[in-house]
């Protein structure tokens, strides 16, 4: 039951719309006298909310899939109840209603475009910019083959959004820590605070990774062209470099 | 080829495509309640449905999971359906254009709620909203466009694989990749910056369906819609209500979980689709099937809502693997109570017919898991 209420509370999060929500079912409870909309605005709700208090029930949904339990709450009609049963409750007087719920809409939520993971559109595609760039950099460089490069964990989750003939040796499996994946690139490319260059190479080289991408403020022992690398390229603040003893991916 | 031609093309196969398929169902109808907005979200419905029926089969059928074949059977059946439907609704009167002119204030209203849903849009055109699973699906439609490829490489690294059933069996992806094929957009462009422009007024057109129903004056007597006020202030309430749908999708984000922060966050996203349209949706279909039962609609009418219904669950397959769970379960409690109320549990049992693709679909995604 403690799980459950977990999953309410982080579910109505840091508003209060799930409370006038509730108070809106309580209104249309007492006062909906039509017998099909009862049915839909409080039964089917009702028993919704019952099934997703029960213990049993979270039991059985936790035996396919656990972490998307909350997605039962979206079968509840909130908007649609609160719209309605404003609109209802003021009757004639709809326009002090409207306003009303506007104002309490506004004040009780969270302005959706002031999430931090909203920001300006670089381009048409939504990434980054220094991804198209250094992809079609890679694709040059390539003669237009498929490649196979290292790249920084803030861009490697956004590279085959743009250009699927670019293959990584990790990608986004490695930035989720409670997948808890083991990529031996990974390990010594974005975990040391100082990367140990020979390591990286040793890695790279052993995935068949012929190019090497990295941010130009990252810590390393070595310049890598120390090591037979070329640094062919920097890209938005990215060294890209080339190891001509990988040989180039099949087509 | 230019953005404009894309994005006629877009027009073409996202919009016009996809409405022209509710003419095949709609063709059921009476022509007064042919309208566009049944039309347009029946037709995705349909679209979405038919598109899961191709899929399929060629996803687990064909040992390479080829895009290509898929492109060319669902444009085949597509132009199909639309011609059938266009055949069958033109010799019944064509779709009804119900155009009136609003009071004042009601226009007034429909200016707000139109200008908020332009912003809305605007946003979502011109803001970049991260998330961490767009590398998986956002890179599966990317996929099967440029490697013809469906749910056979590591969407992450590029690697091989064996068919991840789980994801595969949603396969909205595909529908996009399809979109992208057809328009000669880039998969991502397409998800990230055209599809919005399109689900979110779908979503609206949905709670306007509804909205609709509610505050029909004919429907359950204006006491019962809270009618007090006269015909206009009735009339009013339809954009009132449609504003504050938008301010709550607006101001939605309460949590990461809400279908609002769904909806403007991760738009193009199955799981969106199905909290953002499918289940509004079925709320709209489960409202109209009650009133229908009641007023006891022609059987033509009924068989139409069943269709639509039948497609919907098709459709939500399509959209997230435990969707078609927490449809049956919506679609359930829902014919359960309003059977009740109509006292007529045929509903319910014509509900429980139309859910058997459900119980098909969970069959299969744990046969294969």
């Amino acid at each position: 039951m403690t799980e459950i209420i977990k999953i309410l509370q982080d579910y109505r999060g840091e508003g209060i719309l799930l409370l006038l929500y509730l108070a809106a079912f309580l209104y249309l409870l007492l006062r909906e006298r039509d017998p099909v909309r009862r049915a839909l605005f409080v039964y089917m709700p009702a028993t919704i909310l019952v099934l997703f208090l029960l213990p049993p029930f979270y039991a059985i949904y936790s035996k396919v899939e656990t972490a998307t339990y909350y997605r039962l709450l979206w079968l509840l009609p909130m908007g649609a109840t609160l719209a309605y049963a404003g609109l209802r409750l003021f009757g004639r007087h709809y326009r002090i209603g409207l306003i009303l719920l506007c104002a309490l809409v506004i004040a009780g939520g969270s302005y959706t475009y002031s999430n931090p993971n909203i920001t300006k559109a670089q381009n048409r595609y939504h990434i980054p910019q220094s991804v198209i760039n250094l992809c079609d950099f890679l694709k040059i460089q390539s003669g237009g083959k498929r490649v196979r490069a290292a790249i920084p964990g803030e861009l490697a989750q956004y590279i085959r959004q743009y250009d699927t003939d670019v293959e990584m040796p990790f990608g986004r499996e490695m930035l989720v820590p409670q997948w808890d994946y083991y990529n031996e690139v990974y390990e010594v490319m974005e975990k040391p605070e100082v990367i140990d260059a020979q390591a990286l190479v040793e890695a790279t080289r052993n995935q068949d990774c012929r190019y090497i991408v990295l941010s130009s403020l990252r810590a390393i022992d070595r310049d890598l062209t120390e090591l037979g690398l070329e640094q062919i390229g920097l890209i938005d603040g990215f060294y890209v470099y080339e190891d001509d003893t990988v040989p180039e991916q099949a087509d | 080829m230019g953005f404009l031609v894309k994005l006629f093309l877009f027009l073409v196969w996202a919009v016009a495509a996809p409405c022209a398929l509710g003419l095949l169902p709609c063709a059921l109808l009476p022509k007064e309640k042919r309208t566009v907005s049944v039309l347009c979200l029946s037709g995705y419905c349909v679209t979405f449905s038919l598109f899961a029926l191709v899929y399929m089969p060629m996803l687990l059928l064909t040992k390479e999971g080829r895009f290509t074949p898929l492109v060319v059977a669902f444009t085949i059946v597509s132009l199909a359906a639309i011609a059938a439907g266009g055949v069958l609704c033109g010799g019944r009167g064509g779709v009804t254009l119900s155009l009136r002119k609003p009071g004042r204030e009601e226009a007034l209203l429909w200016a707000v709620f139109a200008a908020l849903l332009l912003f809305e849009l605007y946003m979502a055109y011109t803001r970049a909203s991260f998330d961490g699973d767009d590398a998986y699906y956002v890179v599966e439609s990317v996929l099967a466009d440029q490697q013809d490829s469906m749910y056979r490489i590591l969407p992450y690294t590029g690697g091989a694989t064996s068919l991840d059933a789980r994801h595969a069996l949603a396969g909205l992806p595909m529908w996009i990749a399809y979109l992208a094929r057809m328009t000669g957009a880039h998969a991502t462009i397409l998800t990230h910056s055209l599809l919005p422009l399109l689900l979110i007024p779908l979503t609206d057109l949905a709670f306007y369906g509804i909205a609709k129903r509610l505050f029909e004056h004919a429907a359950y007597g204006s006491a019962a819609s809270g009618g007090r006020g006269g015909e206009g202030a009735l009339r009013c309430r339809l954009p009132a209500f449609m504003i504050v749908i938008a301010l709550f999708q607006i101001f939605g984000n309460v949590s990461i979980y809400t279908p609002e922060t769904f909806l403007l966050m991760r738009t193009w996203q199955g799981k969106s689709v199905f909290a953002n349209l499918i289940v509004p949706v079925a709320f709209l279909l489960l409202l109209w099937i009650a009133k229908a039962y009641r007023e006891q609609a022609g059987g033509k009418e009924r068989l139409f809502l069943w269709i639509w219904l039948l497609c919907l669950n098709l459709a939500a397959g399509l959209c997230t693997s435990m969707a078609v769970a927490l449809l049956t379960l919506l679609l359930g409690a829902g014919a359960f109570w309003i059977s009740a109320a109509n006292r007529n549990f045929r509903i319910l049992r014509d509900t429980v017919i139309v859910c058997i693709p459900n119980a098909l679909h969970m069959a299969l995604l744990l046969f294969l898991h």
